[in-house]
């Protein structure tokens, strides 16, 4: 079709071309599929093996060469012999010549993982190719030593749609050019990054139209008080950002996404979260998790008052997600609230009008049950309540109880929860059009799903 | 309305709208709404005021679109239970079933690709393409040909040459 049209190498003659009839006759089909569709097909492998696939004949020879999809992985380098150095050396030189050699193509989506050895002024030189090519999807994960640097054009490049940048090891800092503007970029995932509160409001104002935006295992070493206010903003995810080393001196972090359908939240009870303007809100996943209680003996604080401070925080974060149509909580949180004074859980005043689906994480201990019925009866409009039920792992603090002591006379454990979740709804009153309740079992523990209905 | 069955409330009711497709060689299929629109193509065409009747799909042959609505009825059935289970459970289904449907022939995979490409199935074309470059992965040039039926039509010295020439990239 178009193999005239790839004279990346010197070899580019052709003497004979192929064509789609000969090869349906001779029942390779795979060769006569179109060209967009055999470029998705190399898309989803490495470019080790895409580059070889130019022996295989005439179609396929330069078909490579204008892939618009680069993915590139070390690792795949890393099982030859030789030390690791060498083949860190063997990574890099492939990737120069894969881009020396392609032709000069736009780039849709470049994928590049490197490992310890790598050289961060050749990783430069891909980015500025990378960009002048238009690259739209940009995935970097690299461990530099002290920070990383890219080149300032990454920062002001106008097709991008999509940046990632993982540090893979330890959180380094990112240093940013002065000056950003992407106009385009709508995601962005930052894993392993040190933020501090002057990084992410930057960022913030200089996406203009950024809907996602992804904070994985980040560090906010030096950041006391974090402020994610975005109109645009869609959805927003926070995982498991690292303790500052200070212990538990609390974080503060502020949300306010007008616009905001999506949030997740992996992280520790010590970060103090404000949840601001979130009218827009459908679902939320809020999976807070209280430190080991070595942390605690540190700071001198006894378990209890920082229960307290903990069930507080929590509550005042469930103000804040009052909209969400779909709520999953986890069970560290509602132990807190289990245990929360009952004049703590009276600071919710406004019930999850909205809320239509719950799911909890639960180790079904005892405490539980006080949340997971506190829960339900600020939520009028529940239609469907999922408990995904776990065995608590152990930091030490505190004993488990299993709910299930309690319920010895019944033999049937998922008989028994069942039971008591009836006893709630009744309790309650409910009209209940349709419900569907539904157990979860992870590890010993095995539920059947069981949906009860109009006779709850 | 509620349904006292162990299982989970289906998304197609008996209510919601139903659509005729009819394949290359004449046979009428008739999916949910829900179903027909997992296709790009259909809904281009609905939105475009052609859902009246019956929707002719003059590039897919009647075995190739009763395995494609397979693909879409399970597609539908799953991204409901997503919603109710969580993401996690339902990827684990949704990949064991897709590795149970994809384990198919050459030939069929490349009549799934064509029909996938032509309806817009994005799920499906992915799918069907990384069957593909599963079976690419890690095999020799002559392995692939092989599997593929691929002629090896370069003459000796090309050959040669692009032993030569791609040398560093079977370092």
């Amino acid at each position: 079709m178009r193999a005239s049209k790839l004279p990346c190498y010197s070899a580019a003659k052709k003497s004979k071309t192929w064509d789609v009839r000969d090869m349906i006759e001779n029942g390779d089909r795979l060769s006569s599929l179109p060209e967009k569709i055999l470029h998705h097909i190399l898309s989803f492998l490495d470019m080790r093996y895409v580059v070889r696939t130019s022996f295989l004949s005439r179609r396929w020879r330069y078909l490579w060469t204008s892939l618009p999809n680069l993915e590139f992985d070390h690792l795949y380098f890393l099982s030859r012999t030789g030390g690791r150095d060498e083949a860190e050396n063997g990574f890099m030189d492939f990737v120069d010549r894969v881009l020396l050699l392609r032709n000069s193509s736009d780039i849709q989506k470049f994928h590049i993982s490197c490992g310890w050895y790598c050289d961060v002024n050749r990783v430069n030189s891909w980015v500025l190719v990378a960009v002048r090519r238009n690259v739209q999807e940009f995935y970097l994960k690299i461990r530099p030593k002290d920070f990383l640097e890219l080149p300032d054009c990454l920062f002001t490049c106008k097709s991008l749609r999509v940046l990632k940048l993982d540090m893979d090891y330890v959180p380094v800092e990112l240093r940013l050019p002065d000056s950003i503007n992407l106009p385009k970029l709508k995601t962005l995932h930052l894993e392993l990054v040190n933020l501090d509160e002057k990084l992410i409001t930057k960022i913030l104002s200089c996406c203009p139209v950024l809907e996602t935006l992804i904070l994985t295992m980040c560090q906010l070493k030096y950041a006391k008080n974090v402020i994610i206010c975005s109109r645009q903003l869609k959805k927003l995810v926070i995982e498991a950002c690292f303790m500052d080393h200070s212990g538990l001196d609390d974080c503060k972090i502020n949300i306010w996404a007008p616009n905001l359908t999506y949030l997740k939240c992996v992280d520790y009870m010590s970060k103090e979260y404000f949840l601001g303007n979130l009218s827009g809100l459908i679902s939320a996943e809020l999976d807070m998790k209280v430190e080991e209680s070595r942390a605690f003996e540190e700071i001198g604080q006894p378990p209890s008052e920082r229960k307290q401070i903990y069930a507080q925080r929590m509550i005042k974060c469930l103000r804040g997600l009052s909209n969400a149509k779909s709520l999953t909580l986890s069970a560290y949180l509602l132990e807190m609230i289990s245990e929360a004074p009952s004049y703590v859980l009276e600071c919710l005043p406004t019930p999850f009008c909205n809320l239509r689906y719950l799911r909890l994480k639960t180790w079904l201990s005892r405490d539980c049950i006080r949340a997971i019925a506190y829960l339900l009866k600020c939520s009028p409009n529940i239609e469907t309540l999922v408990l995904e039920t776990s065995v608590k792992s152990y930091t030490g603090y505190e004993k488990q109880q299993l709910f299930f002591d309690e319920c010895s006379c019944l033999y049937n454990h998922q008989f028994s929860l069942v039971i008591c979740l009836v006893t709630f709804w009744s309790l309650f009153r409910r009209s209940l059009t349709q419900k569907s309740l539904k157990t979860i079992g992870r590890q010993s523990y095995h539920f059947n799903a069981c949906c009860v209905t109009s006779n709850l | 309305m509620a349904s006292s069955s162990s299982s989970l409330p289906s998304p197609s009711s008996s209510s919601s709208k139903k659509f005729i497709l009819r394949s290359s060689d004449g046979k009428h299929f008739e999916v949910d709404e829900a179903v027909a629109l997992q296709s790009e193509m259909i809904k281009q065409m609905v939105e475009d005021g052609f859902g009246g009747d019956v929707i002719p799909l003059l590039n897919v042959s009647s075995i190739v679109l009763s395995k494609v609505i397979d693909y879409c009825k399970k597609h539908v059935e799953l991204d409901f239970k997503k919603k109710m289970d969580g993401d996690n459970e339902a990827h684990e289904e949704i990949k064991n079933w897709d590795s149970e449907y994809i384990n198919v022939g050459v030939d069929e995979l490349y009549h799934l690709i064509m029909a996938a490409n032509y309806l817009h199935i994005k799920g499906l074309l992915d799918l069907t393409c990384q069957k593909v470059a599963d079976i690419i992965k890690g095999k020799q040039p002559e392995q692939i040909r092989k599997i593929f039926n691929i002629e090896n039509d370069f003459t000796p010295e090309e050959e040669q040459e692009i032993r030569k020439e791609h040398s560093w990239a079977f370092e």
